[in-house]
């Protein structure tokens, strides 16, 4: 029989095979299309990220150092204003000559025009944008196109230049010569530790999800070989029988192509959110899109490697006409995954010992090096975390313990691949915790608020003038008189302790209503800067940290909760696995508890090894990470063990739902054998 | 003294188990209607019967593993119908030793933890438990497997263990079920003879499913069930 047959003839086995293949398949399609949309989405990144900086490029343009004299350019203003909290930013634009036209626009605006961003064209046109008017004066006489656009809902506007702007004198214009994007040179060592960043990232995610698609594999096992087996007793031969393997993991395969594809067009919008988050920018959907022939190697790749990984699993099983003979998956090796653990330790240390020599080499060597230290400590911990786990039944089955205890370190110790493995995300998990709070952590120390902003009143608005001070003390007088403005003081120091010119600073005390923070805007014009204490404290801060700990707390909960889906599926399916013998041990008088006990302590002590194996590992890598920045290092310790300890409690309240099944699998009838 | 009847169901003395118009149904199948006996402490007593007649089912309900649909079993004058979950869990494991064709041993425990377990849940030492243990896997020629798994044993050694740790909590009652069922006659006579002297010297009654008659000579009384009722002992000729 082909090759071709027998997977067709594997295709119809399986799908007749009753409701636990349905299960089994429909976990390994899930788990699949999950982890190759992730990397789709992984893919999506540096494409949005070249994009954002090609729009940032061609708005920029090439610009003429020498404003005066030049005889074909665009003299160009930016003025960026806040309106309601919101960046605005009209671009005062005046042709000399054959002037270059930005992009996303037909032609210049002349004097009295303006060609709005379809955000603002709507936010000017409505009621809500009165008093917005006055700053971005004229007619709209057409919308930027996307391609002028740094963001969707970008509020930026082109505006014919003309005395009605009241542009300060001292104000130069630039003078762009080209919007063409200019060529913004080879990668930077930036560019490869976002690459390595990325790389860290995409493992500690997918990692999990492959533990989920191989314990889907392994479902209902015996059945499946049991089948097997009398497929070599009908005359099949052990070949044939790995086809026939195979082709379940192939229909998970296709199902997996046909499903990523919608799935990843379904979580682009998430995707695209998260990436903004981290870039701090919104980004257009339609720029987050993997390159297309990325996606048609991965739609092909993904079912030979499936395929390539089934017939691999397969290795370890004799499938006789008998029955199965399966080569015990012993955990001999142990040794070199604490070596890796331990080299990989050996590179930090070395980096942050010759950091100085290695930083100033010009070339990726640092990045490589650092990178390549950081993904080997990654994968030495997720192998020690599995032979901890498994040390660690040894350990605790040699001491004699309580029955429960003694039941469940022995299966650990029987089966060491089981719960081990699938918490190795875990400790991946707390060591990248530990890393990124630690970070996280210490940017939030340097962004501590200035005294004198932290004083503001909330009703307070700061009034920056960029003038001398009799012009100042002029526009200050102005403002006494504007509806909703209580009172005034005029000053040379900055909140934020900078000093400046004489009365260059207005603190002004409002009602506190935003109209009255927009008059007084439009009454300074483009002669300063207008900002109320909410914005002063937020620019004197940094909002990054936190959103960046939000991200990663969400990323956890989800690698989290695939991790405690994959222990709840397998240990269900171990239990019913087990069943006969857990039916004779409660005919024989253990009690529930007992076992419900030792179900427990197999996933208890898995998981204690990679929490305390992970943060240790995080707080060693930490240390080593500060050392290399040449900056005091901060061990998140308490945040730490609060993640661990949320950890822990998601994972076994997880799997303490798959306790009832213990009372299922002990029932008599398990007890026959006939 | 009483006298044993001839279909078997009642024993020569005081009744350790009494199963009083048992009936059992498994969905449409039939496995018990309205089956009586008796049992004496002390008594080595094989069920006989075809494949299918109700002999484990039988032995499950005599053991309180399942209850029966109606009728109801008594161990020394209770009720097990009445008792708790927990009550018939500490009764098995403190009064009742079991032996079964397949799986009895937990695969993931060597044979001494096997043997073991029964004493640990019973509250004994680890370290007195072990030594009671091996001299169980030694009265019954096992020791030299004592640390390996079940995997790693013969059937043969794998059956003798169970034995052991049937055993080993010096149970009133042993029930059996196609103890060497899995076994070539050999390795089932030697298990039969260990199992039914060891039962002998501790004064346990052996309650034995079989579908073999040369296993079922081992014990002092035959009973015969056939689809689900008792049917008359066969007289050899």
């Amino acid at each position: 029989m082909t090759s071709l047959r027998l997977l067709g003839l594997g295709i119809k086995l399986s799908i007749a095979g009753g409701r636990t293949v349905i299960i089994r398949l429909v976990l390994m399609s899930i788990g699949l299309a999950t982890g190759v949309t992730l990397l789709l989405g992984a893919l999506s990144v540096p494409p949005a990220l070249s994009a954002y900086d090609l729009r940032e490029g061609v708005r920029y343009g090439t610009v003429d150092p020498g404003a005066h004299g030049v005889s074909n350019a665009t003299l160009r203003w930016w003025l960026g204003t806040t309106f309601e909290g919101r960046q605005v930013l009209p671009i005062a634009v005046e042709a000399v000559g054959q002037a270059p036209v930005p992009a996303g626009i037909p032609r210049l605006p002349v004097a009295g025009e303006i060609f709005a961003s379809p955000a603002l064209a709507s936010l000017l046109s409505s009621s809500d944008g009165e008093l917005l008017r006055p700053r971005v004066p004229g007619r709209i006489v057409g919308t930027i196109a996307p391609e002028g656009l740094l963001e969707p809902d970008e509020l930026v506007a082109y505006v014919g230049a003309s005395p009605d702007l009241h542009i300060p004198r001292i104000w130069e214009p630039e003078a762009v010569t080209s919007f063409a994007p200019a060529d913004r040179g080879q990668g930077s060592p930036v560019d490869l530790g976002a690459i390595v960043l990325l790389c860290v990232t995409v493992v500690a995610v997918l990692l999990p999800i492959a533990m989920f698609v191989l314990t889907a594999i392994r479902l209902s096992a015996s059945t499946r070989e049991a089948r097997f087996a009398a497929v070599r007793l009908a005359g099949g031969t052990q070949t044939q029988v790995r086809v026939l393997a195979a082709a379940e993991t192939a229909i998970a395969a296709v199902l997996c192509v046909v499903l990523s594809v919608p799935l990843f067009l379904l979580a682009r919008p998430a995707g695209n959110a998260i990436l903004s988050a981290v870039a701090g920018h919104p980004s257009f959907p339609s720029d987050f899109s993997p390159p297309v022939p990325a996606v048609i190697a991965l739609l092909l790749v993904v079912p030979v490697f499936a395929v390539g990984v089934a017939v691999l699993s397969m290795r370890r099983v004799i499938v006789s006409p008998l029955g199965i003979v399966r080569h015990a998956a012993r955990v001999r090796r142990g040794w070199f995954w604490p070596a890796a653990l331990v080299v990989g330790f050996l590179g930090l240390l070395l980096s942050s010992v010759g950091r100085d020599a290695l930083l100033e080499l010009s070339s990726p060597i640092p990045g490589v090096v650092i990178g390549a230290a950081l993904l080997l400590i990654l994968v030495g911990l997720a192998g020690t975390a599995q032979w901890l786990g498994w040390l660690g039944s040894r350990v605790i089955a040699r001491l004699r313990p309580w029955p429960s205890v003694l039941i469940g370190a022995r299966r650990l110790e029987a089966e060491p691949t089981s719960a081990n493995r699938v918490v190795m995300s875990v400790a991946v998990l707390m060591a990248l915790a530990a890393v990124a709070e630690g970070i996280f952590l210490s940017a939030t120390t340097y962004h501590s608020i200035p005294p004198g902003v932290a004083a503001l009143g909330s009703d307070e608005v700061v009034a920056h003038a960029y003038g001398n001070g009799d012009e100042n003390a002029e526009a200050w007088r102005s403002l006494e008189s504007l509806p909703g403005v209580r009172s005034l003081e005029v000053s040379s120091r900055l909140p934020d302790g900078g000093s400046c010119r004489r009365s260059c600073v207005a603190i002004v005390r409002t009602d506190g209503r935003p109209e009255t923070v927009e008059r007084i805007r439009n009454a300074v014009g483009w002669s300063g800067e207008v900002r109320t204490a909410e914005e002063v404290r937020k620019d004197s801060s940094s909002d990054e940290p936190a959103r960046m700990v939000q991200l990663l707390e969400l990323g956890m909960l989800l690698v989290l909760l695939v991790t405690a889906a994959n222990l709840l599926v397998s240990t269900v399916d171990g239990m019913m696995e087990r069943r006969r013998p857990l039916a004779v041990l409660s005919a024989i008088g253990v009690p529930t508890s007992v076992i419900r006990r030792s179900v427990l302590f197999q996933v208890a002590l898995p998981l204690a090894a990679a929490l305390t194996l992970g943060m240790s590992t995080g707080l060693v890598v930490t240390g080593l990470v500060f050392r290399i920045a040449k900056e005091p290092p901060v061990f998140p310790v308490a945040p730490l063990l609060l993640t661990g300890a949320a950890a822990a409690a998601t994972v076994l309240l997880v799997t303490m739902t798959a306790l009832p099944w213990v009372r299922i699998v002990r029932r008599p009838e398990f007890l026959r054998s006939e | 003294m009483q006298q044993a009847d001839p279909n078997g169901s009642r024993p020569a003395g005081d009744a350790l188990i009494r199963a009083t118009d048992l009936h059992k149904r498994f969905r449409a199948s039939v496995a018990l209607q309205g089956l009586s006996l008796e049992i004496r402490g002390g008594e080595v007593v094989a069920v006989l019967g075809p494949s299918g007649s109700g002999k484990s089912t039988l032995l499950l309900c005599l053991a309180g593993i399942i209850a029966p649909d109606s009728g109801e079993v008594a161990y020394r004058g209770r009720t097990l119908g009445g008792l708790s979950d927990t009550a018939l869990t500490r009764l098995r494991r403190d009064e009742f030793g079991f032996v079964f064709q397949f799986g009895q041993l937990v695969p993931e425990l060597t044979a001494i933890d096997n043997v073991a377990l029964p004493l640990r849940l019973a509250g004994l030492k680890g370290r007195d438990a072990e030594a009671r243990a091996r001299s169980w896997l030694e009265r019954l020629d096992v020791l030299d497997v004592a640390d390996k798994r079940a995997g790693d044993m013969s059937g043969g050694e794998a059956q003798r263990v169970a034995v052991a740790r049937a055993l080993v909590t010096g149970p009133r009652a042993l029930f059996a079920d196609e103890p060497t069922g899995s076994l070539d006659s050999l390795n089932g006579e030697m298990v039969m003879d260990l199992l039914v002297s060891a039962a002998r010297d501790n004064g346990t009654t052996v309650v034995l499913v079989t579908h073999e008659a040369r296993i079922a000579a081992y014990a002092d009384r035959e009973i015969v069930i056939r689809d689900g009722k008792l049917a008359p002992v066969p007289v050899p000729a």
